[in-house]
């Protein structure tokens, strides 16, 4: 299975055995090692699988500007890497911009997911009447212009950063030694597709159990979009965590797994598997 | 070496450096300490409301430092040339450059908790300038070199289109010489066997018929010859449409004339002029009048139209009915189904030369059928511009 040419160019790695298979999703502007402290948490309950969207990390599969000139192109990637790991519906795990593709994801497929759990999610960045995404449309263009004359010095910032960690030798085993790498020429196309988006409209037909995770203080996404998605969304549920900023799973990642796993302690059995 | 001068200690060293110097909380952003280069970057106002690293930077600032810098700062860092933006005062922006470790804070234990974070900020403005120069670079030469494949896909299609031509004339040429040989032939026979050769004046007919097309043939291969030596020597001018008309006339009057074909042309004067070498358009359109002339039945009417349509001049036959396969072959004169069904009645050569001149000037010939009825040539040609 994890030979599958979807797996393989989407560099799927497995961590911990568990019945339960959950898929952890990376937002925009890094790789699977975002994961690095919160996947060794859920691996004790689950069967964690990690990915790099097109672009990102390790991942080898080919960008391609009209396809993923939009989400649904990375939602089409996340639906083949699902069905190329054949475990059943999985707990979905998206963070940023992976919230949106999970959600898009779910909509086109529900059977194959079980639970949605969206870290700091926002289905649309930029501020419209009364919505507010938190940002103007001049500010994503400003972004886009500073990714733009910076392509270059990516180069410099994905400089290999060791990841030695001595109590968990696995880890640097299992993910890559370079953290939060991201290909420049991907970098732009990946951020338009990310801050242009608006997924308001999706949010009513996504019918799989969600849970919501947001910070008190997110400069990215505002308290106000949980709210709005919460009402919005079928069946979901929003806690506001504790910690600050952006990635809670890096700042908070103790808070985070503890409200996931209290999210999904019905899918965990007696035996804690 | 002189004692140290108190004006240059350390501290002045760090308040006064070419760049900015900020220390922060890894755990809530907040700032210890600024040197007076970021203060003086970013104005007092913007110093007094900035509590945390992230309040320094502008909205899309702030979005690379959660999602570039501080990831890269959660994980141990360092974190190198990380593009950033300082909100500056009187909402002007600055970028930088950023550059942060980690250092344990002294007030608290162990790592990623209680870890201050010294940050060093570089004026990127000269960075960006320079940046933005490589890409406006890269984007002359992506563009030029798809300009230069664009002009390689041309001249392929020219090679193609020749080696088309060259497989056409293979067929053309032989039929009209096969007539001619064979019915000399036949008729050399009868007239040593003794034969009355009055009766024979079907056949004679024939050959004058054949001989007629290959001279046709010989005038249509000469002209698509010359079109590339045409199209380097092509000299765009403004033209009025009667012009061409008027030359197109005089080029096809043998053919007008043999076939008694009477020609009608209408709303001339009030025909806006085209952009076009003279005497290359004259020519094409002289080609499609001679096609349409030799597929029509004596006798019948040719309209000229000038002024129907900006930048086209129109030919129509309405006794000149073709069908959708006899249409398709007239708009690939060149392509094997077409050639291979044509006799004496007409090689198309003479649409293609008109279709090449046409492109040449980013024009095109449309062929189609005509409402009511009968057969419509068009060429379409640029209009001048403004200027």
């Amino acid at each position: 299975m994890l030979s599958d040419l979807s797996l393989n160019q989407h560099n799927v790695r497995r961590m911990g055995r568990g019945r339960v298979p959950v898929l952890l999703a990376h937002g925009y502007g890094c790789d699977q090692s975002i994961w690095r402290l919160l996947a060794p948490r859920l691996a004790e309950d689950f069967s964690v699988f990690l990915f790099d969207h097109v672009g990102a990390g390790g991942a080898a599969a080919p960008f391609d500007p009209q396809r993923h000139a939009t989400l649904h192109g990375y939602a089409e990637d996340l639906l083949a890497i699902c069905r190329a790991l054949d475990q059943g519906p999985l707990v979905f795990i998206g963070h940023s911009v992976s919230a949106s593709i999970g959600l898009l994801a779910a909509a086109r497929a529900p059977a194959l997911f079980s639970r949605l759990v969206l870290i700091t999610p926002s289905p649309r960045y930029i501020d419209e009447g009364d919505y507010v995404g938190g940002f103007s449309a001049e500010d994503i263009e400003a972004l886009l212009a500073l990714l733009q004359a910076d392509q270059q010095g990516w180069a410099a910032a994905m400089a290999p950063t060791i990841m030695g960690n001595p109590d968990q030798p696995e880890l640097a085993a299992e993910l890559e030694q370079r953290f939060c790498r991201l290909d420049p020429t991907v970098a732009v196309g990946f951020a338009r597709a990310t801050f242009t988006a608006d997924n308001r409209a999706d949010l009513p037909w996504v019918r799989t159990r969600t849970l919501l995770l947001q910070c008190q203080d997110d400069p990215i996404a505002p308290p106000a979009v949980g709210a709005y998605m919460r009402d919005r969304l079928p069946d979901a549920a929003l806690v506001t965590l504790a910690a600050t900023g952006h990635c809670p799973h890096l700042s908070a990642p103790a808070e985070t797994a503890a409200a996931i796993r209290h999210f999904l302690r019905d899918l965990i059995g007696s035996d804690g598997r | 070496m002189a004692p140290a001068d108190p004006a240059d200690s350390l501290e002045a060293f760090y308040e006064d450096a070419p760049c900015g110097y900020v220390s922060w909380r890894i755990e809530d952003g907040a700032v210890l300490r600024a040197n007076r280069t970021l203060l003086r970057w970013i104005g007092p106002g913007a110093a007094a409301g900035a509590g945390r690293f992230r309040d320094l930077l502008t909205p899309p600032g702030r979005i690379m430092h959660e999602t570039r810098h501080a990831p890269r700062l959660r994980a141990g860092g360092p974190v190198e040339a990380v593009a950033l933006e300082l909100a500056c005062a009187e909402g002007q922006r600055l970028p930088v450059l950023a550059h942060s470790h980690l250092v344990p804070d002294p007030r608290g234990p162990g790592a990623g908790e209680g870890m201050l974070v010294r940050t060093s900020l570089f004026d990127a403005t000269a960075y960006r300038r320079y940046e933005e120069g490589l890409l406006a670079a890269r984007r002359r030469a992506e563009a030029a070199e798809a300009e230069a494949r664009r002009a390689q896909a041309q001249a392929e299609a020219a090679a193609r289109a020749k080696a088309g031509f060259l497989a056409a004339m293979n067929h053309e040429f032989r039929t009209p010489i096969g007539i001619v040989s064979g019915f000399a032939g036949l008729l050399r026979t009868e007239a040593e066997a003794g034969a009355p050769m009055a009766h024979r004046l079907d056949w004679l007919r024939d050959m004058e018929a054949a001989s007629e097309h290959l001279l046709v043939l010989l005038e249509d291969a000469t002209l698509f010859a010359r079109l590339d030596d045409m199209a380097r020597r092509m000299s765009l001018r403004v033209v009025a449409p009667r012009r061409l008309i008027d030359a197109a006339l005089i080029l096809a009057a043998p053919v007008l004339e043999r076939q008694r074909i009477v020609v009608v042309t209408s709303a001339l004067e009030g025909a806006l002029p085209l952009l076009a070498d003279p005497a290359m358009a004259a020519e094409a359109l002289a080609c499609a009048l001679r096609e349409m002339a030799r597929l029509a039945v004596p006798d019948s009417r040719i309209r000229i139209d000038g002024a129907g349509q900006p930048g086209s001049i129109r030919l129509t036959c309405p006794s000149l009915d073709l069908a959708e396969g006899a249409l398709a072959d007239l708009r690939a004169p060149l392509a094997p189904s077409a050639w291979l069904s044509r006799g004496l009645q007409g090689s198309g050569l003479g649409i293609a030369v008109a279709q090449r001149i046409a492109e040449l000037h980013q024009g095109a010939l449309r062929i189609e059928a005509a409402a009511p009825g009968g057969l419509l040539l068009a060429l379409d040609l640029p209009s001048p511009g403004p200027d």
